[in-house]
């Protein structure tokens, strides 16, 4: 009996420490995250410094398709690079779901206080929020001294209150993909005005193909398309207006803008069914020759070029969305961005700043960028002095990109992400014809006083 | 060893580390969540104490309305389609002597393939251009036959319904099916003698010996519909605009696409208190006798 008491006495202990070390860490979790994160990742390196410099660094990708392969292997050679360079100095690679990175895991770690050393991140919101609680390195000493922040096309993403927090890798435009082959077959030139667009539309839709591939299961894809007409109404500085309560949705340009957008779906433009389909299949209807244009982002120029393409290889072109007569927008400006981009973890100590350094000095380069270009057809995010050896359709997109007078981020980029989710809804009324633009600018507005009152 | 197990040591030693796991993924999160649920967070970012605004909120969302009628749509469909579905095609298997258990692995071959999967096939037989649902209609009727099966707010709901039903109802007739077989056969025997033809067999007989087991269907539906996800996720992602979302569509979207997760957490709560009321009402009326054979 006495027995049995001290081992339940034990038992109860034992349960007890478990239970106490799990809420330990959770308070900590909370509290002071950041001092944690650096004293795990201290510790080790600062034992070890004096002799043998032994730096690690984790870096996380999200490189892990078929179609990033080719990303993919440029990291890995400037990793090689940088190790081969630097003795006792070790990346530990890891790849996993973009989707899951950004949305979760990144997210999480971010919220505990312990990303991995490197990462990829995107500018903008996401980047906001994480400078918000002290986790990104603040790299402007690095790229001062190295000299590359001039050589950065645009650093707008990743710069906030003039400190900038993250280097993009690469950027793109959105506009249109067009397949060649109809466009000659039907004698169509390249639209450069609203009406032009309308007409060459209606013809493609005579000769039965479908005039825009569309896929409309997730939001963000139809919301490309309607952020350009709505730009060419509206101008882009009228969506930071409605966030600072300046301008409303319901104003008489943001509802012209709409009523353009729904004129596309009424006119039945798009593709029958589109509410249905996943994003993939938006660029499938392009390559086999279904859908004579789709409105999409220029990350998908790889696909277009590759080899799913088939007998259409080489004849996708790209052109910037037409000018929409009487808008009070940038006729010609185009929506482009470099969001997508390495980050840097607020815990790093000194010795893997110094790595850090070394990896920036070895990734941004010209030479890699070119690369990234010609083989992975990725725009580069730094300013390029020789544009030889590309393919024809990233010619015509860094023409386009050439030719554009300004440009401008994405609505969900500028808007509340619960404002971007009812938008991304009220595009989806609009292509299902349930709703009217007023009444969609209408439940905009509401959702955004809501946000900004949150604010 | 009889005094290992009269010890009651024995027992909670064995029965510890279930307790833990159940405190730290199931009590842990239940209760932060609802303390999640007063505050407006971003998930980052200092959480700030808003008392019961996430809840009023919730009261005058009509999403969320729309997304808690849904799940009593697929509930609904599941208790009326579905489990009488499951009960006649038990009754027809359990009377097929040849090939029995053909039928029997066939039935059970929809639930051994994951949610995932299952939707992303069903997305493609709804496929409006090259779905087989709409070339078989073109084949057999006019044109205008043919649906927009998952992005038709009308009928999104119902396709999806149809692809959870096929997938579902495989582990219900295994179930149904095990009762009916293990019915004694002396009972079975002794109505023939009385005279007894085979609907009669199947509507006092049968129906009320399985009963116990179309109870635990019906709880393990109500439960199931309530907190459905995975297909809905899949195949149309609560769209065209919002018309298929469910509570727990709705709550990942809120949660971590725009980032309110006290909000987020708002609805979990709802969600756990709405499932939690549905079962409790459901287990008392269930509370019946055993039976008897």
């Amino acid at each position: 009996m006495k027995k049995s008491i001290t081992s339940m006495a034990v038992l109860l202990v034992s349960i007890m420490l478990v239970a106490s070390a799990c809420g330990g860490n959770n308070n900590g979790g909370n509290n002071k995250p950041a001092n944690e994160g650096t004293d795990a990742t201290n510790a080790p390196a600062e034992t070890k410094a004096p002799e043998a410099k032994d730096v690690t660094l984790s870096l996380r990708h999200t490189q892990i398709k078929e179609t990033s392969k080719t990303r993919l292997k440029i990291l890995e050679d400037v990793v090689a690079k940088t190790q081969e360079e630097n003795k006792g100095l070790t990346f530990k690679l890891e790849g996993i779901d973009e989707i899951v990175n950004r949305d979760q895991k990144l997210k999480a770690e971010m919220a505990a206080g312990n990303p991995p050393d490197i990462f990829e991140v995107f500018g903008g919101a996401d980047l906001n929020l994480y400078v918000k609680a002290g986790r990104m390195l603040d790299l402007t000493p690095i790229i001062d001294e190295l000299g590359i922040k001039d050589k950065f096309a645009s650093l707008d993403e990743f710069t906030i209150d003039g400190k900038v927090y993250g280097l993009p890798f690469g950027g793109y435009s959105e506009a249109i993909f067009y397949n060649k082959k109809i466009f000659s077959e039907l004698g169509l030139e390249i639209p450069t005005t609203w009406t032009q667009l309308l007409e060459i539309s209606d013809k493609i839709k005579a000769a039965g193909y479908t005039p825009f591939g569309l896929a409309a299961k997730d939001g963000w894809v139809n919301g490309m398309m309607w952020n350009t007409v709505m730009e060419r109404h509206v101008g882009i500085d009228a969506f930071s207006k409605v966030v600072s309560g300046e301008a409303k949705w319901t104003d008489e340009n943001f509802v012209k803008g709409l009523t353009a957008y729904a004129e596309l779906v009424n006119k039945d433009l798009f593709t029958k069914g589109a509410l249905g389909l996943a994003y993939a299949d938006q660029g499938a209807q392009l390559l086999s020759g279904k859908a004579a244009m789709v409105f999409t982002g220029t990350w998908d120029a790889n696909r277009f070029s590759g080899d799913e393409a088939g007998d259409l290889k080489g004849q996708i072109g790209y052109f910037a969305f037409p000018s929409i007569e009487g808008g009070a927008g940038d006729q010609t400006s185009i929506n482009a961005s470099y969001s997508n981009g390495f980050g840097f973890s607020a815990n790093l100590n000194e010795d893997q700043i110094a790595a850090v350094k070394k990896f920036i000095a070895n990734f941004y380069t010209e030479e890699v960028q070119k690369r990234t270009l010609v083989e992975d057809k990725l725009l580069p995010s730094m300013k390029l002095s020789d544009l030889s050896g590309v393919d024809p359709l990233t010619t015509e997109i860094l023409t386009v990109m050439a030719n554009a007078s300004s440009s401008w981020k994405a609505y969900d980029a500028i808007v509340q992400p619960a404002v971007g989710a009812d938008i991304n809804v009220g595009i989806q009324e609009l292509i299902g014809k349930v709703s009217t633009p007023e009444k969609v600018a209408e439940k905009i507005q509401a959702s955004q006083e809501k946000a900004n009152a949150a604010q | 060893m009889n005094k290992a197990l009269k010890n009651p040591i024995t027992y909670i030693a064995f029965i510890i580390p279930t307790l833990l796991l159940y405190a730290l993924f199931f009590c842990y999160p239940v209760i932060v969540s609802f303390i999640y649920g007063f505050f407006r967070w971003d998930g980052i970012t200092e959480k700030v104490f808003i008392g019961f605004d996430n809840f009023v909120r919730l009261w005058d969302d009509e999403v969320f309305r729309k997304a808690l009628l849904n799940n009593f749509y697929f509930m609904v469909f599941s208790l009326i389609v579905n489990i009488p579905l499951v009960f006649l095609i038990s009754i027809i298997i359990s009377k097929v002597r040849r090939m029995r258990d053909f039928y029997k692995s066939a039935v059970f071959v929809p639930v051994v393939i994951s949610t995932a999967t299952v939707a992303i096939l069903f997305g493609v037989l709804y496929n409006y251009d090259s779905g087989l649902i709409n070339q078989f209609i073109r084949l057999v009727a006019p044109e205008s036959w043919a649906r927009e099966w998952l992005s038709d707010p009308k009928l999104a709901l119902l396709s999806i319904l149809i692809a959870n039903a096929w997938q579902n109802v495989g582990f219900f007739i295994v179930l149904c099916l095990a009762a009916i077989l293990n019915i004694p056969k002396e009972i079975v025997e002794a109505s023939k003698i009385d005279g007894v033809n085979g609907w009669q067999e199947t509507w006092s007989i049968t129906l009320p010996l399985v009963k116990p087991v179309l109870f635990v269907m019906l709880l393990l539906s109500v439960s199931g519909t309530m907190k459905v996800l995975d297909i809905v996720q899949i195949m149309t992602n609560g769209g065209p605009f919002q018309s298929t979302e469910v509570m727990a569509t709705y709550m990942l979207k809120v949660g971590f696409r725009s980032m309110e997760l006290g909000y987020g957490s708002a609805i979990g709560v709802a969600m756990f208190i709405i499932i939690l009321v549905l079962t409790g009402i459901l287990q008392r009326l269930t509370k019946s006798e055993e039976v008897q054979y």
